[in-house]
């Protein structure tokens, strides 16, 4: 481990000094309510000098206190001021341990918190210092205490001592290994928060990269597609059939096209649940509808059949995101009258229990085999028609799938080839508002 | 002899006609947006940037703007700015037509009071007119 920064130095300081004034506030507690409790256990019994150890232990904090804060106000380093006011602390703690006088054990313990603020605060050797200083102090106060007659010199004063000091050196080992993990903590909190940031950035270029690719090619594709219409509708003059049925084509393909520059950036900002959800407690009957006007004419050029189907009294309300529910109903539809050259497509909606809402978008396609249904809603699966050719951009089910189960609900698919489709997907109905 | 007066009948036929101011820098689709207009029945005023739109708006009488966001010299964004500081050109109905799709642009653009905001690659020319329309009584 290396000498601590003095940043770190200060970061660290405000951790440890609540931990600090926790025992400060116990000394002072103990001080005065021990001598009223045990007034014989302790030496000083003398209320003034009580009064003035008290003081002592506060003027030093103060004191060391506010000159840090002066140092620190200046740009100074207070390494220093920090190594005095430990050594100060160890000193008085030996001082007050001494004062205790007999039943002082339990308080030896305290040595730990000095040797662990130490080994955060400045580094690691000292601690060492802080175990030579009480060291020499037990020692010198054993025989201090045998001079004055207080104890003799046996073999259980002795093995008193010898706990004390070997006490010492469990409490350096225990409070280094806890300054240790304390700061390897640190480091990867720190390390955490770089990766994120890292993170964030990176995702915001992405984001513009995409955001720029997509404007540029939307452009040309604008312009194909308005053509295009153009040229269907009439504009250029009467045209043959065939020519009005190649142009469909181009236009449908280049429709797909322009789905999936608008889905590039939504993939990727799904799943890695960057999409910020305005969640409302929605009607999904009209977003249905409002899919099913949208919808209607083109059904209708495809000389599909295309209806709702809605009981009355139907529980409705889901707690969706409204803009996102439209687009899980309208990939639905489009898939379904993509898919189907003849027949009907329904968009057809229930209450199967009490507290779900479905939604089946029925049609008379193709139907997809038990193989690929198990695939259909993978990322990057794009359905074979029974003709061989593939539709669809692979990734416009995969974001249908990923938005039903973020609100809560399932997604699936019953079909067999050449009976048509029923795309379903369920949601809980949200409580009454 | 040369007939100076031109007849009340072209003369209110002319006046008749909505002009449609169209900034737009990209020449495939301001042609393909001109076309459709004319054919529609709508006089039409092209501008590659904002410094000519905002010129041509201020010298004709102008029903409508279409304005694409991502234009040179002074952005969409900028022009309706000034848009709405003059008081002769701050009624016009503005529609933004704009491949844009960050939603973040969109707010902004929709603060200054745009009638719509579409997304050109989502409608077909027909379909603009249509929504124009109803800002056009």
């Amino acid at each position: 481990m290396h000498k601590k920064g003095d940043k770190e130095v200060g970061e660290l300081q405000n951790l440890s000094s609540s931990s600090k004034i926790g025992v400060q506030v116990m000394w002072l507690v103990v001080l005065v309510i021990l001598p009223s409790i045990f007034p014989n256990l302790i030496k000083l019994t003398n209320p003034t000098s009580l009064m003035v150890n008290i003081l002592l232990a506060l003027f030093t904090s103060i004191f060391y206190e506010l000159l840090k804060r002066k140092y620190q106000k200046q740009g100074k380093s207070i390494k220093l001021i920090l190594s005095l006011q430990l050594l100060t602390s160890v000193i008085l703690l030996t001082w007050f341990l001494h004062v205790f006088g007999r039943i002082n054990g339990p308080f030896f313990v305290l040595y730990l918190l000095t040797i662990m603020e130490s080994a955060l605060n400045l580094s690691t050797e000292f601690p060492n210092i802080v175990v030579a200083i009480a060291s020499v102090a037990t020692v010198a106060e054993y025989f201090w205490l045998i001079n004055t007659g207080e104890i003799v010199f046996s073999l259980y004063t002795g093995l008193q001592l010898f706990i004390r000091l070997v006490s010492l050196l469990f409490m350096r080992s225990y409070g280094l290994s806890l300054a240790q993990k304390f700061m390897s903590e640190q480091e990867s909190k720190n390390k955490v928060q770089e990766l994120n940031k890292k993170l964030e950035d990176v995702n915001k270029q992405k984001d513009e990269f995409v955001n720029m690719a997509a404007h540029e090619l939307r452009s040309p594709l604008t312009a194909i597609k308005g053509y295009i219409s153009m040229i269907i509708e009439g504009d250029t003059g009467e045209i043959p059939q065939k020519t009005r049925q190649y142009l469909a084509d181009s236009m449908a393909v280049t429709d797909r096209l322009i789905r999936l520059v608008n889905n590039m950036l939504n993939v990727s900002r799904i799943e890695e649940g960057r999409i910020v959800y305005q969640m409302e407690d929605t009607n999904l009957i009209r977003a249905v509808q409002e899919i099913y006007n949208s919808y209607r004419v083109e059904a209708e050029r495809k000389g599909l059949i295309f209806k709702t189907d809605i009981p009355n009294g139907l529980e409705d309300m889901v707690r969706v995101d409204p803009d996102r529910i439209r687009e899980v109903v309208s990939n639905l539809v489009s898939n379904a009258i993509k898919f189907s050259e003849k027949g009907e497509v329904v968009i057809k909606m229930t209450n199967p229990q009490k507290g779900i809402v479905r939604v089946d978008v029925i049609d008379n396609g193709p139907g997809i085999s038990g193989d690929e249904q198990s695939k259909l809603f993978a990322k990057f699966y794009r359905a074979e028609s029974t003709a061989g050719k593939t539709f669809g951009t692979g990734l416009g089910l995969y974001i249908t799938r990923l938005l039903v189960e973020k609100f809560g609900g399932k997604i699936g698919l019953e079909s067999e080839i050449d009976k048509g489709s029923d795309f379903w997907f369920e949601l809980p109905v949200s409580e009454e508002v | 002899m040369t007939d100076n007066i031109s007849s009340p009948l072209a003369q209110t036929e002319k006046s008749d006609k909505k002009t449609i101011l169209l900034i737009e820098d990209d020449p495939f689709l301001v042609g393909m947006y001109k076309e459709k207009f004319i054919v529609e029945g709508f006089m039409v005023l092209t501008a590659e940037d904002g410094l000519q739109g905002l010129n041509l708006a201020g010298t004709n009488k102008i029903d409508l703007i279409i304005l694409d966001i991502l234009i040179p010299k002074l952005s969409g964004v900028d022009f309706l700015a000034k848009l709405r500081q003059d008081e002769k050109l701050k009624n016009i109905p503005v529609v933004a037509l704009t491949n844009l799709s960050d939603a973040k642009d969109e707010e902004k653009v929709r603060s200054y009071g745009v009638k719509e905001y579409l997304m050109k690659s989502n409608y077909t020319p027909s379909q603009v007119i249509e929504v124009i329309r109803k800002y056009l009584s």
